[in-house]
């Protein structure tokens, strides 16, 4: 059963029973089946992009970039991963508002479902403070793009710090951790 | 993901067949033949159809109609608007509403408001009969003559410094392309994105850049200045609306306008200055071209991209070779300088706006 077409179980079986009986047996089956499989993908095609659209984690590649392209988010080589995170910051960034809410759910959105931890903590005058520590490892033009879709969705009059940790680099949420420690990856 | 072509949904029907039927069907010259290479040419059209749908939901790609559905409802194309004048009357007489003029240059120009009886110094307000940017001189005042039949014709006329505002174009495809990249906000929010979206979305602002000078400050920049006191305070509203309620906004513009407990509240914004950038373009012309031929062409595709420029924007070469008009139009090479040199134009401040200079097309 697909979402678009509710009414069709199986494609072959769809096909199948539209046929007038004596068309539905043998090789005239077959050739109606052979005849039908380019409609079978395009069918398929619409399911992914109807699924895909509206849900990130389950889109196909392909459906994944119509998804960042209506956002202006063109994949530009990023790790599959990497792009599902933008496009799925930036969809979130269309909705802020600048408030505490919608800055964390964008947040969360860049750093993916794996983060282990994250804080967001007001820095006066007029600051923020995001912290977040993640289970994969940034690439420059991922934390570039990162970078621009969390300033769009912050107060533009805020200054705006964010920092991700991996479990290799200093993590902000050890205790106790020295001067020395260094943050590798700085939005 | 679907661009194949027919012969290969074809031969997809065929090896689909042979399989089904544990058979080696000969497809050259005979029925069989003919039958799927019809049904594949048909799944070709079908999915060139589907394909086109899926590309008109990209904003970067669509174009006219399918560019309109593609960015909505973040941002709505801007329709064409006629210019209006406010003018005065030279002989008492009796205006009919929609009385046609005509100006210097014969353009017409009917009467929106202010008809009736008239006399002598009353001000009427005219319009364009057609829509865009038709203006009238700010250097010496314009006598209208009339076009309708009246029964005591008398002449108008427009005194530089009184009310006016210039039409404009229906926003083109490249720009609202631009707009909507520039828009993707919430509307009335003081993120950046929604700043831009809100304060773009006033019909006569084509640019604005937002920069935080200090925690809390804002420097609005907004392209082209508002006219009047009606479009600053326009203007004035819709900043005062987007930006966060501790924020305090800079500039050397301002405005008064009313907050929502009542009092006085005044907002400030920058105008932006522009920086004319002198582009010299030298075409290689293949055989059969001349450069009458394509030098329109290359001046336009040059003036476009200007146009896609944000204020603060960087003019880039590449931006510019991208543009120009390809081998199918005749030009197989060339070489772009920017204000002589091989190099991009980097704005003075983030504040200025890159326009195009003297532009020259040689080989």
């Amino acid at each position: 059963m697909t979402a678009l077409y509710p009414w069709i179980e199986d494609w072959d079986g769809h096909v199948e029973s539209l046929l007038p009986a004596p068309a539905a047996i043998g090789d005239s089956l077959s050739v109606v089946l052979a005849f039908a499989w380019p409609w079978s993908v395009m069918e398929s095609a619409l399911q992914e992009l109807a699924v895909g659209l509206v849900d990130l984690g389950a889109a196909a590649p392909w459906v994944l970039e119509v998804a960042g392209l209506r956002v202006n988010e063109p994949p530009g080589g990023l790790r599959t991963t990497e792009y599902r995170r933008i496009v799925e910051g930036r969809r979130l960034s269309l909705g802020s508002d600048a408030t505490s809410s919608a800055v964390w759910l964008v947040w969360l959105g860049l750093t993916g479902a794996d983060v282990g931890s994250a804080t967001q903590t007001p820095l006066p005058p007029a600051g923020l403070a995001l912290a977040a520590l993640v289970a994969f490892t940034p690439s420059a033009p991922w934390l570039s793009r990162a970078g621009g879709v969390l300033r769009d969705a912050v107060d533009a009059s805020t200054e705006t710090e964010a920092i991700l940790a991996t479990a290799t680099t200093a993590r902000w949420d050890m205790t106790p951790w020295t001067d020395a420690a260094t943050w590798a990856y700085d939005l | 993901m679907l661009t194949v072509t027919a012969a290969v949904w074809t031969q997809g029907i065929r090896n689909r067949l042979d399989a089904a039927l544990s058979l080696s069907l000969d497809y050259v010259g005979t029925l069989e033949g003919d039958w799927t290479a019809a049904v594949g040419e048909l799944a070709w059209e079908s999915s060139q159809g589907l394909q086109i749908g899926v590309d008109g939901l990209n904003p970067l790609t669509a174009s006219g109609s399918a560019l309109d559905a593609a960015v909505s409802p973040v941002v709505i194309r801007k329709p064409a608007i006629a210019s209006r004048y406010t003018c005065q009357v030279v002989t008492a007489t009796t205006l009919p509403d929609r009385a046609l003029f005509r100006d210097s240059l014969a353009r017409s120009w009917r009467v929106v408001e202010g008809y009736g009886v008239v006399g002598v110094g009353d001000e009427v307000v005219l319009e364009a009969v057609d829509t865009g940017p038709v203006a009238l001189s700010q250097g010496a005042p314009s006598t209208l003559t009339p076009i309708t039949a009246l029964v005591t014709p008398t002449n108008l006329t427009y005194t530089p410094g009184d009310t006016y505002a210039v039409g404009r174009d229906v926003e083109s495809d490249s720009i609202l392309r631009r707009r909507w990249a520039l828009s993707l906000g919430r509307p009335r929010c003081p993120t950046p994105a929604g700043i831009r979206r809100t304060l773009l979305a006033l019909l006569w602002v084509e640019q604005v850049a937002v920069a935080r000078t200090s925690p809390g400050v804002l420097a609005i920049a907004v392209y082209p200045a508002p006219v009047g006191a009606t479009q600053e305070a326009e203007l004035g509203r819709a900043i005062y609306a987007c930006v966060g309620a501790s924020t305090q906004t800079i500039g050397a513009e301002s405005v008064s306008i009313t907050g929502v407990d009542g009092r006085a509240v005044t907002v400030r914004w920058t105008n932006p200055t522009t920086q004319a950038v002198d582009v010299d373009v030298t075409v290689v012309l293949a055989t059969g071209t001349t450069l009458a031929g394509v030098s329109g062409a290359v001046e336009q595709a040059v003036l476009a991209v200007f146009g896609g420029l944000a204020v603060g924007g960087t003019m880039y070469r590449l931006a510019l070779a991208q543009a120009l008009p390809g081998p199918t139009s005749g030009i197989v090479g060339g070489v772009i300088l920017l204000d002589g040199v091989a190099a991009d134009v980097t704005p003075a401040a983030v504040t200025t706006l890159l326009v195009p200079g003297v532009i020259t097309v040689t080989t």
